[in-house]
């Protein structure tokens, strides 16, 4: 679980620095919203004085919250599946094996590349390159001179691996065996028929009205009532179940 | 049972052949070396058995390859497959899968074989690679040693009856790349497997093998037993010649015959016995080889050091330092060694010598700057570094292109870069590559161009991570003879490498790591004399005889002793 987070991390502050600017370009940009907080002293051309409203302040919080959300969903697969798993889950939907194994084996050398892109900067600087100087027009050109070696030396990893790949006789019979077979266990099933079932439960409420809010041009104050209280809890206690039917099915493998 | 009849290969627009005449048969069960300087065909024949060539690389090709019964130009390369199994020079290159045993089935898979072999090939070979302890490790994890015996494995699984192995520990450091030659010797010893190995290095193999090739512009021009192979001088081909083989070559050249060329240094014991019994030293040599560190030292202490670590601490991760309090100084004129185990900080410490890492704690300082207030490209005038593979960093699409990169960077004019990229094909003789994209150079040449543009800014320091790695014979002379030269003229040279016969040559100092401490910095010879394991072979020869100065380190000093005895 630790290591997880860990992994994650990289991507969450990523996710932070494009928060950041997205926060503060709709501050600057955006003017809708009727419940001026601010009017800065400034007067930008084209866009006139800049409002600060209440609005879009909300507006870009939630932009941001729902940026986190994909992030973090995306990073998780990455952590959290292994990749061999995620072939043979590709392979029980019938996808082709050279497409799966397309996916998979740039899974496995996505780290190298990595670790050539280390490599290659500490070899320019080495030679006098200045990375991180002058303006933003002169960096991007001192990366590009790192990205190209990087580019070349991919092509060149390509053709090795492609011939150690002929050798070990990729593709020489039209059928192939598959060790380690994917098999669904009943925990499995309980798990994926949660996932749907919740997904579907979520969906509806969302064609009933719920999960709406409008912001503009004025915000509402909330109000809440007994079902939506009881919604709140509906899904924090699934959440809860949820995480302990993952918890208990790492633990049997 | 291979049999080659008149192939001739010529790459695709090259008007070379980079094979000609090729005709051999090699039987089944032979252990086959072939060994030659770089760019003269060892691997392009190797891949001619597997069908990659021509299959993959396309080109002209006339002859005819048999590898058991098949017609390698008329199957597919992925029929001989099942028939002939091909190791690698890079490891990570040639493992896909996430966990060991999945990499072992990989082959199998593709051959379609049912789950239940599957399995059992799977429990066989972890037992006959001995690695059954690594078979649920992720891949990533593995050290290099290791991944090469995966790939080995993952080969081994599919059973075939022909094992190809083309470098396989130029990536490897020398313990595992021993027990990678140790592995290939067993393979061939207990499961009767042909192996034909490609090699640079002789000195650990050549004792096992039965047969060596040599090649050199495409053609073979030695086939035989090791001894045979070994009994004239061979060493203007320009390939590396175990030293106690040179030595014997070297009496012949002096009119002293020995009778049976020594394949180990146990061999060489009893072979050169009757020679070295019989030396008499002058006495003027009894001390030529005795110096003290201080003696040294003084030499050099006149000026103030080149470089210098002060109490110098470094880690990547908290808790766990990679360099523990540094104390090190090295002056101008100096050649000295860094030596250590893999993982012992080696080339931590150098790069904290051009900036790419600061001292956590401590002080490195350059020429009297401390390295925090420079950047690493401000460093990069008065520090030349060199790389392990040179390859990595070329991009554009000559060579010529490639050294104007370089000068651009330092901010040279542009009028005085013409002028200066001539100088510096001409110094390094690199002018008939001009126009040759530089992945293309063999590393011998791209190792070369990567010097000149670091030297042009003439720096005070050179520092060097294992440079020569993969280099034959003559490119590695060529290249260390040029450091030598630069370091004359009061530069300093700091070479990580392990290579001890190198060092034996050329350093003059040497400084062991060992878990990010400095064990002992003292005389090269004071270090590598006598040691258990980096003694190179003519010392380890020596050793048996308490009469000779045991300093010895070279061929070339004893055949030296040897000389003056005879006048």
């Amino acid at each position: 679980m630790a290591r997880s987070i860990k992994k994650i991390t990289p991507f969450l502050k990523l996710a932070l620095f494009l928060g950041f600017f997205i926060f503060l370009f709709n501050i600057i940009l955006n003017n809708e919203g009727q419940t001026v907080l601010a009017i800065l002293p400034l007067n930008i051309p084209l866009f006139g004085h800049i409002y600060i409203t209440i609005e879009v302040i909300i507006y870009s919080l939630i932009a941001i919250s729902q940026l986190l959300l994909v992030i973090i969903a995306f990073s998780l697969i990455n952590a959290l599946i292994n990749p061999d798993e995620l072939m043979k889950t590709f392979l029980k939907m019938k996808m082709p094996y050279l497409m799966t194994f397309l996916v998979t084996s740039s899974l496995r050398f996505f780290p190298l590349l990595m670790k050539d892109l280390d490599q290659i900067s500490d070899v320019q600087k080495s030679r006098g390159l200045e990375i991180d100087k002058g303006n933003i027009y002169s960096r991007i050109k001192n990366r590009i001179k790192i990205i190209l070696p990087l580019l070349a030396n991919s092509l060149e990893r390509s053709i090795q691996v492609s011939e150690a790949l002929e050798s070990r006789g990729f593709g020489l019979k039209k059928k192939r065996t598959y060790y380690k077979h994917l098999t669904i266990s009943k925990l499995d099933a309980l798990i994926i028929f949660f996932l749907l079932f919740f997904f579907g439960l979520l969906i509806c409420f969302r064609f009933i009205g719920y999960g709406y809010y409008q912001i503009f041009p004025k915000f509402t104050t909330i109000s809440i009532s007994i079902t939506d209280i009881f919604l709140i809890l509906f899904i924090i206690i699934s959440n809860i179940i949820f995480l302990l039917l993952l918890k208990l099915r790492s633990k049997m493998i | 049972m291979i049999k080659v009849k008149d192939l001739t290969f010529y790459y695709y627009n090259k008007n070379e052949p980079a094979l000609k005449d090729i005709n051999i048969i090699i039987r089944d069960g032979e252990f086959v070396l072939i060994s030659g300087p770089s760019g003269s065909g060892k691997s392009t024949l190797a891949r001619s058995f597997t069908g990659i060539i021509p299959h993959f690389y396309g080109g002209k090709i006339s002859g005819r390859v048999q590898v058991q019964g098949f017609d390698v130009f008329k199957e597919k390369t992925r029929t001989i497959a099942e028939k002939v199994g091909m190791i690698f020079q890079n490891p990570e290159n040639q493992l896909f899968s996430s966990d060991v045993e999945r990499e072992i089935a990989f082959g199998l898979e593709n051959l379609n074989f049912p789950i239940n072999v599957i399995k059992k090939r799977i429990e066989e070979t972890l037992d006959a690679i001995r690695i059954a302890h690594l078979r649920k490790r992720s891949i990533t994890n593995l050290s290099g040693g290791e991944k090469q015996k995966v790939a080995i494995a993952s080969v081994l699984a599919m059973h075939p009856e022909v094992l190809i192995l083309d470098e396989p520990t130029s990536e490897l450091d020398p313990k595992s790349a021993e027990e990678v030659l140790t592995l290939i010797q067993k393979l061939n010893d207990e499961l009767g497997l042909t192996i034909i190995l490609i090699e640079h290095r002789l000195d650990r193999v050549i004792q096992f093998v039965d047969r060596i090739i040599i090649m050199d512009k495409g053609k073979i021009i030695r086939d035989g037993p090791p001894r045979k192979v070994f009994s004239e001088n061979l060493v203007h081909i320009g390939i590396h010649i175990p030293p106690i083989i040179r030595i014997c070559n070297d009496l012949k050249d002096l009119n002293i015959l020995v009778e049976n060329i020594p394949l180990t240094v146990r061999e060489s014991r009893e072979s050169l016995s009757t020679i070295l019994n019989n030396l008499i030293l002058k006495s003027s040599f009894q001390n030529h080889f005795k110096q003290t560190f201080s003696e040294y030292l003084q030499k050099f202490e006149k000026n103030p050091p080149l470089v210098e670590f002060k109490n110098v601490s470094f880690s990547y991760e908290p808790n766990n330092r990679v360099l523990k309090d540094i104390n090190l100084k090295i002056y101008e004129g100096e050649f000295i060694s860094i030596i250590g185990r893999n993982g012992s900080g080696k080339t931590t410490l150098l790069k904290h010598i051009n900036g790419l890492l600061r001292p956590q704690k401590g002080k490195v300082i350059i020429n009297g700057i401390d390295t925090r207030k420079k950047s690493v490209a401000q460093l990069a005038r008065m520090v030349g570094f060199i790389f392990q593979n040179p390859s990595i960093q070329f991009y554009q699409d000559t060579l010529e292109e490639e050294l104007i990169f370089g000068l651009k960077n330092f901010n040279y004019e542009d009028d005085d870069i013409p002028g200066l990229v001539e100088e510096m094909l001409k110094k390094f003789d690199l002018e008939k590559y001009r126009t040759t994209y530089p992945r293309y150079l063999s590393i011998g040449e791209q190792q070369k161009a990567a010097l000149a543009s670091v030297l042009i800014t003439n720096p005070k320091i050179i520092v060097l991570d294992e440079p020569t790695h993969g280099m034959d014979y003559k490119q590695k002379t060529i290249f260390l003879d040029y450091l030598n030269n630069y370091r004359k003229k009061g530069n300093s040279v700091i070479l990580v490498t392990h290579d001890v016969e190198s060092i034996a040559e050329y350093s003059d100092r040497v400084v062991l790591l060992s878990e990010g401490a400095i064990i002992i910095d003292d005389l090269k010879r004071n270090i590598l004399s006598q040691a258990l394991l980096f003694s190179p072979q003519i010392n380890r020869l020596v050793q048996a005889f308490k009469h000779l100065p045991q300093q010895i380190l070279t061929s070339y000093e004893l055949i030296e002793l040897i000389k003056n005895e005879k006048k």
